[in-house]
């Protein structure tokens, strides 16, 4: 016999040894306290109607109600709804994909030199950069959180830093060490991380890659002039950009950010050039415009092709019309196109037109009372209106209008800028 | 008189029946509850409470054989609602005195004894309550479960764990208290 079993079958009689003892002295006591405490009636007993025998014979039955692991998950439960609201009160507002259709937020434009954001439907605005300064063109981040700007550097001959802020104007931070001449364009990388910058150096123009936090500006050596540099939707794997080489114009690249796997979308075609070049919001197709070298006004088309420069279209005009531009704008849910139109030879008077991508029809012509309407064109988050810059015919901005897709209208906008339009998106 | 009969009168009121049934069981529910409790102060305390609650309630028992199961399990309740009412005075152990006429094998040595009571200062009443039921009382182990509202499977656990501790603490004495003997130190 092991030891175990020694010691298990010899426990009993260990036990009787250590605890029984003589009859307790309080026997008397509890005696005589039972005698005066009244039994129950047996009707009372809900055991005397169930056969509760039986049923405290078997090991397990009717289980009891756990009662500690309920109010144990009652308290998880509390604790849970408890966490997710102080997640959601002290979380940071959600954002919005970088591309794709989100909520209209805020306009931002320049005024005076001073940056400022106004809501588009009551027209209440604020300055959010102010200062001595002559700050001008604002662009929003793709995720509505951060604003650049360039800043004109006194007597720098037109020279411009690039800073960036938060949307409520705080937080300036410069992005350029150095000023740069001509800036031509700038946008926020998808992740929000990096800023493509356009300008030119010596004449031609570059494009640059500047740390959204201040912390460098690099140049992305393309070895040629470079034209409509555009992140590549929806994360910004590559960089498209047009060859700007005179005579051969028009090669549309495309490039890994740093600078390796350059790939040749669409080839230059001898006595045509391009221009208007734009990723559509999923990153699928490129609208760009082509025309005739020697007659660039009255034979430019607007052409949609997919992003490996296939299946390339021309997309159709309305009756009378004789010219329609590369892409102004495409709508954010990638079904539509804002494009300028022009009925008129001379290529000087021109309206703004909101065309299909697929081709399938004509598209609306968008009614504008007088002159041209519009230089600048964005389409508003949600897609329901298109921001425009109108220029008169001498070439002079006026006030800013939103256009209706659909309906084709306009109605001009309370504030007044000279600034190219930029919407703020948000979270849907 | 058997103690079916015992019963059968006590539930009717018999207070003199229900007295022999105390005198049958008192000891062994006092070993029991002092087990459980460490204390004989509490143990008289839930002893007391228990067979009150016996009493009162006999006359709901339809079963007079299972009188014995119904009083140990009362017993063992009142010594646990004894033990969540205070839980916050430490329960020191004090042994009764041995009934010599209860040691029938001398092997069994004063030492052995103390680690024996060491060990179950060591566990929780709970695990306590299981050792009592089934060694001191007798009860089988399914019957020990449903005593203590526990599934089967936990108060298996709880018998094995507290076996386990007896042991270990009785073989480690024994072998401290071999090293310690002259002879070995010698050797």
């Amino acid at each position: 016999m092991s030891s175990e079993r020694r010691f298990e079958q010899e426990l009993p009689s260990l036990l009787d040894d250590m605890f029984m003892g003589p009859m307790p002295a309080y026997r008397d006591h509890v005696i005589q306290q039972t005698a005066r405490t009244r039994q129950r009636p047996a009707w009372t007993f809900l055991e005397r109607w169930l056969p509760m025998v039986d049923v405290a014979r078997q090991p397990i039955l009717a289980p009891r109600l756990p009662w500690r692991t309920i109010g144990l998950g009652v308290l998880l439960l509390a604790l849970l709804v408890a966490l997710l609201a102080a997640l959601v009160v002290g979380s940071p507002p959600k954002l919005p994909a970088p591309f794709g259709v989100a909520r209209t937020g805020l306009v931002a434009y320049a005024s005076g030199g001073d940056i400022y954001t106004v809501d588009p439907v009551t027209g209440t605005g604020s300055a959010v950069v102010t200062g001595p300064a002559t700050d001008l063109n604002p662009h929003w981040s793709r995720d509505g959180t951060r604003i650049a700007f360039e800043r004109k550097v006194d007597g720098g001959g037109g020279a411009s830093l690039l800073f960036a802020a938060r949307r409520d104007g705080s937080d300036v931070v410069r992005l350029t060490s150095e000023p740069l001449q001509a800036i031509d364009d700038y946008t926020f990388s998808p992740d929000g991380k990096e800023i493509l910058i356009t300008a030119e150096v010596f004449g031609a123009p570059r494009v640059f890659i500047a740390e959204a936090d201040g912390s460098g500006v690099r140049q992305l050596d393309l070895g040629v002039p470079v034209a409509y540099a555009a992140w590549r939707p929806p994360n910004g794997t590559e960089i498209l950009f047009m060859d700007a080489t005179d005579p051969t114009v028009g090669t549309i690249y495309a490039i890994s950010p740093d600078g390796s796997n350059r790939r040749t979308i669409l080839a230059a075609t001898p006595g045509r050039n391009r221009g208007m070049v734009q990723w559509s919001p999923d990153g699928s197709r490129i609208a760009y415009g082509e025309w005739v070298d020697s007659d660039c006004c009255n034979t430019v088309h607007t052409h949609v092709m997919a992003a490996d420069g296939t299946g390339d279209r021309i997309l159709p005009m309305p009756t009378g019309a004789i010219w329609q531009s590369g892409s102004l704008g495409w709508s954010n849910d990638g079904t539509r196109l804002v494009v300028n139109r022009g009925y008129t030879p001379t290529g000087q008077d021109f309206q703004a037109a909101v065309v299909p991508a697929d081709g399938s029809g004509p598209g609306v012509d968008i009614q504008y009372r007088s002159a041209n309407c519009c230089t600048a064109l964005e389409w508003a988050p949600d897609d329901t209106w298109i921001l425009g810059t109108p220029e008169d015919t001498n070439g002079t901005a006026l006030d800013q209008v939103l256009l209706d897709p659909v309906a084709g209208t306009t109605r001009t906008v309370p504030w007044k800028t000279v600034s190219d339009p930029s919407v703020q998106r948000l979270a849907p | 008189m058997d103690q079916r009969e015992l019963v059968d009168r006590a539930r009717r009121g018999d207070h003199d029946a229900f007295a022999e049934l105390v005198d049958g069981a008192l000891r062994r529910l006092d070993a029991a509850a002092r087990l459980i409790l460490r204390d004989p102060d509490l143990a008289q305390d839930a002893v007391q409470d228990g067979l009150i609650r016996a009493w009162r309630d006999l006359p709901g028992l339809r079963d007079p054989d299972r009188f014995d199961a119904w009083l140990h399990r009362l017993t063992v309740h009142a010594c646990l609602d004894l033990i969540r009412r205070r839980r916050r005075r430490p329960i020191e152990v004090q042994l009764s005195p041995t009934d010599s006429t209860n040691v029938p094998d001398h092997s069994i040595a004063f030492a052995e004894r103390d680690r024996l009571d060491a060990a179950l200062r060591g566990l929780d009443p709970g695990h306590r309550a299981v050792v009592a039921l089934h060694y001191l009382l007798g009860m089988p182990l399914p019957e020990v479960a449903v005593s203590l509202g526990i599934p089967y499977g936990t108060a298996k656990s709880r018998l094995h764990y507290a076996l386990a501790a007896m042991r270990v603490r009785a073989q480690v004495g024994a072998q401290q208290e071999t090293a310690t003997m002259p002879g070995e130190l010698l050797a």
